[in-house]
């Protein structure tokens, strides 16, 4: 991908897509509108960034990407993943239970979140040292 | 899995890009066959023989140390 491309994804699709959740926030939290409407950009700005790489990329997939390694081990570090949150989520459940915990909805979402992610990434990481 | 893929395709002159290109896969998946981390799947096995001209057990075979379980 050219330069060119990746600067103009970031202020094309990047910038006012976080921009327009950061106002979407704003709008509907009860917090001082420009902190929360910053703080929200800033946050979801590496995510529309990067949609915006994936929708507009210049770079061809490959014809049968199924075939590829790197859908093996994306594959493979998904299902991992997959299994570390399920065991996550039921040691948790059996903590917050047994210890009658009382814990936010918002919070244990975005940790389950976090974690998949981290954890999808950090195997494939792994594999793709280990095996290229 | 054994392979003969990097000869065969230095014989042909082909980059691992171009023998990418050629069976559709990324060239990572190229390297990572011909350094034997990666077995294709018999689809892509045969692709890359009719790219190569040639049969698919001239360019794999098993691994010679490996005995059947």
């Amino acid at each position: 991908m050219s330069k060119t491309r990746f600067g103009l994804t970031l202020f094309v699709v990047g910038i006012p897509s976080a921009v327009g959740i950061g106002a979407l926030a704003a709008t509907f939290n009860d917090g001082p509108f420009v902190p929360t409407l910053v703080v929200f950009a800033l946050a979801t700005l590496p995510a529309t960034w990067g949609l915006g790489l994936v929708v507009l990329s210049d770079i061809p997939p490959p014809e049968y990407g199924a075939e590829t390694i790197e859908h093996t081990w994306m594959t493979r570090a998904a299902t991992g993943a997959f299994l570390d949150v399920v065991t996550a989520l039921g040691v948790l459940v059996t903590v917050v239970i047994v210890l009658d915990l009382e814990i936010s909805a918002d919070l244990s979402l975005l940790a389950v979140l976090i974690l998949a992610m981290v954890d999808v990434a950090g195997r494939y990481w792994i594999l793709r040292r280990r095996e290229s | 899995m054994e392979n003969d893929l990097p000869r065969r395709r230095s014989d042909l002159k082909w980059s691992q890009a171009e023998l990418a290109a050629r069976v559709g896969v990324s060239r990572q998946t190229i390297i990572s066959i011909e350094k034997g981390r990666f077995d294709p799947s018999l689809g892509l096995a045969f692709k890359l023989a009719e790219a190569l001209g040639c049969r698919i057990e001239e360019i794999f075979s098993p691994d010679s140390g490996r005995t059947p379980s």
